[in-house]
């Protein structure tokens, strides 16, 4: 079973948090589909965190298909997070190495280029929310 | 139903007041943080909500019924007042018991199962506990008689860390237990956007600021552009706090619109950078900002 | 309620009755042996028998026998005091001195259910002790009483009959409101004190003597006329001789009973000198009425107080 933690420092809010923990646990083995996710109250219990954060991460995986909330039983996993095929990681790769050009020719040094990148997905992600 | 709804509360003792313009509607199964500086009307509030004190002016209802007047009143709302008073010379049990004993709803299993599961003796007098037992004690004796509402008063404050988690691991699990609304204050915002969902903030005896915190963070932005640049095509409501630099400005505001301006550039303001922020608004008398009332009057 | 009240007041309860105990043993022992010194030294019988005044041999030897226990009888108007100090005073003011009315009056029930029904429980063991004590003192005190005739005086009169009782609710009830209105068991106590002895002092001093007008009595004091009003508050006693005021025993030097006089010389000297006795007084047979005119007052008293502290309670506190 996943076991959650918040981390202060991500500058991540909590839901998002938990939604990236279980992302994570699919991709690397760690929760297969029919496991079932923490109770609410097993991780509000744990974490001291609103019950409404958990209830928000549970329903926004379930938009994205990765798991699906069975009443009276529990949440469950239902989706392994498949990796891209290997054409997209290719393709994107190229893409990212041209955006790199071009942030360095306009003078972003290496820590710039990486606290962009952090930024952008932090605004990205709660937009996504909003 | 709300589980607490308030208009034009005050409360005035000779001269001062401590609290006043309380206009306030809580929905039910939030968690409320109540926050802002010592002597900001924290305490005056949730004992005017539990009954303790009587209004100056203006109304209060608790689940829709006067505080502290009936006993379905009484039964149906609990609290937990700062540092957790009880009486030293009564062991552990015989504290529960005073709630079996005054209240028309009780649980016993639950408040014993709940104590031995915290390790808490029935038979220690409550004078020889730790500040976090007692702050445990103070919580079951509150929810024993399985109330709709609790409010806490700084129930927090004076425990160490890993007191301070328990205690609020406890309060937590039992809200989602029995689907509590929590009225919970503190002079402390760090534990804020982790276990509230709604947000009471004030200063010098006024709301200031009050709503979902969800609503809350997405009403307002942080802006940052050029020095001396017009804010006209930004999108600003209400600017709360400015600060310059020769060639900076950055403006946390209430947004009315998106920032059409590209030179300025948005991001999202951090629950605790905004409860500083109106924290530390100059001191001018005004209606306070409920931003779910202003959504509505937009809609 | 009922358990609370006896789980935070028992060692207050148990206190009261073991001081009950005590002074009902040491009332009850001495109390007996003063009955039976009272009948066998033949006082009791004396007394039945003839006037006050030719009873006086034995009741000075009876009096002079139990002088250190009559000593101690002013001490005992401290108790109704002590039930006020240490339980009226705390009972509101223990728990607004510790903030614990917080935890206790948002239970389930109302601060004022919580109020009544303690000064129920309260009122009713005090009831319960100060009648036992006020029967047992004024059984102790009944010999004495009759032998010195002392029994409307003030400072005995306080001490029997009903007002011990009428004392005691006073006290508590001043106890109650000043931890009420001043929130600390310590201040508290100290106002009732003042305010007890005042109040005491203030009633018994000035107050008492005008229930009622007294009597005023002018009379002839011929040989075989109880001067004595035993058992009356006396005002005042006055002689005169033609007029003129004199000391009282100079009825005894001018006509003096010696033995060869007779009830008729002396009779026939007194009216000679004009001697007239004018008295002030409260009769005995007023004794019961003034008992309780000022049962009645103190009771009074308490209820006003009692009356203030439910208002206090209800719209002042917090």
């Amino acid at each position: 079973m996943i076991e959650f933690y918040l981390d202060r420092s991500s500058g991540l809010s909590p839901y998002l948090q938990l939604m990236q923990q279980v992302r994570q646990a699919l991709r690397v083995g760690l929760a297969e589909p029919g496991e079932q996710l923490p109770t609410v109250r097993e991780v509000v219990a744990k974490l001291a965190i609103n019950p409404n954060t958990v209830l928000k991460a549970y329903r926004g995986l379930e938009y994205e298909g990765l798991v699906e909330a069975r009443p009276g039983l529990g949440t469950f996993v239902v989706d392994s997070l498949v990796a891209p095929p290997p054409g997209t990681h290719a393709r994107l790769r190229r893409g990212l190495r041209r955006w790199l050009d071009e942030a360095q020719a306009a003078g972003l040094d290496d820590a710039s280029i990486v606290g962009f990148v952090s930024s952008t997905l932090r605004d990205a992600a709660e937009e996504r929310v909003a | 139903m709300n589980a607490l709804a308030a208009h034009g509360l005050g409360k005035r003792y000779g001269e001062h007041w401590a609290l006043r313009n309380c206009s306030l509607e809580v929905p039910a199964g939030r968690v409320v943080g109540l926050v802002g500086p010592n002597g900001a009307g924290k305490t005056t509030l949730l004992q005017l909500a539990v009954g303790l004190l009587a209004p100056s002016t203006g109304t209060i209802e608790v689940l829709g019924l006067a505080p502290g007047k009936s006993r379905e009143a009484l039964a149906r709302v609990g609290f937990v007042a700062q540092d957790a008073p009880l009486y030293p010379d009564f062991t552990v049990g015989e504290t529960l018991t005073i709630g079996r004993r005054l209240n028309e709803r009780w649980n016993q299993d639950w408040a014993e199962r709940r104590l031995a599961g915290l390790s808490i003796p029935l038979e220690k007098p409550v004078g020889q506990l730790s500040g976090g037992q007692r702050a445990q004690v103070a919580l079951v004796l509150a929810l024993g008689k399985q109330p709709e509402l609790v409010l806490l008063d700084e129930p927090v404050a004076r425990l160490d860390p890993l007191a301070r988690r328990e205690f609020l691991q406890s309060l937590l699990d039992a809200a989602v237990e029995h689907g509590l609304t929590v009225v919970l204050s503190s002079h402390l915002i760090s534990d804020l956007e982790r276990t509230c969902d709604f947000l009471i903030l004030l200063r010098d005896a006024e709301v200031r600021l009050s709503g979902a915190i969800d609503d809350l963070v997405e009403r307002h932005r942080l802006l940052v552009g050029p020095r001396g640049r017009s804010t006209a095509g930004a999108g600003i409501a209400r600017t709360i706090r400015e600060s310059h630099t020769d060639k900076q400005s950055t403006l946390l505001v209430e947004t009315a619109g998106p920032v059409g301006d590209p030179a300025w550039e948005s991001h999202v303001v951090d629950l605790e950078e905004l409860v500083l922020a109106y924290l530390g608004e100059p001191n001018e008398p005004r209606r306070p900002v409920d931003v779910l009332h202003r959504v509505e009057a937009r809609a | 309620m009922s358990w609370l009240i006896y789980r935070q007041h028992r060692q207050q309860a148990l206190s009261g009755a073991a001081t009950l105990a005590l002074l009902a043993l040491f009332l009850g022992l001495t109390g007996m042996h003063m009955s039976a010194v009272f009948h066998n030294s033949g006082l009791a019988h004396c007394l039945g028998a003839h006037q006050h005044g030719d009873c006086s041999d034995i009741e000075s030897s009876f009096e002079s026998r139990f002088s250190t226990l009559r000593q101690l009888v002013p001490f005992l108007m401290v108790l109704p005091l002590l039930l006020g100090l240490f339980w009226g005073a705390p009972l509101v003011a223990r728990e607004l001195e510790h903030d614990t009315q917080q935890m206790i009056w948002t239970q389930g029930v109302t601060r004022l259910r919580w109020f009544s029904t303690k000064l129920a429980a309260l009122v009713a063991v005090t009831l319960a002790l100060t009648a036992t004590y006020a029967v047992l003192i004024s059984w102790w005190l009944g010999p004495l009483d009759r032998s010195t005739g002392d029994r409307f005086q003030p400072g005995i009169f306080d001490q029997q009959g009903a007002l011990p009782i009428a004392y005691a609710l006073f006290a508590l009830a001043l106890g109650i409101a000043a931890g009420t209105i001043v929130r600390k068991t310590m201040s508290a106590m100290a106002a009732t004190l003042v305010g007890f002895v005042t109040l005491r002092l203030l009633i018994a001093g000035v107050v008492r003597r005008h229930y009622l007008a007294p009597v005023s009595k002018t009379y002839v004091p011929l040989p075989g006329i109880d001067t004595s009003h035993a058992g009356a508050w006396v005002f005042s006693q006055q002689t005169t001789e033609a007029g003129h005021t004199v000391a009282p025993f100079t009825i005894g030097s001018v006509c003096p009973a010696t033995k060869t006089s007779t009830t008729a010389t002396l009779d026939r000297c007194v009216r000679a000198h004009s001697f007239l006795e004018h008295d002030v007084f409260q009769p005995a047979g007023r004794y019961w009425l003034f008992q309780g005119i000022e049962s009645a007052v103190y009771v009074g008293l308490a209820l006003a107080l009692l009356a203030v502290t439910v208002w206090w309670i209800k719209k002042r506190i917090a």
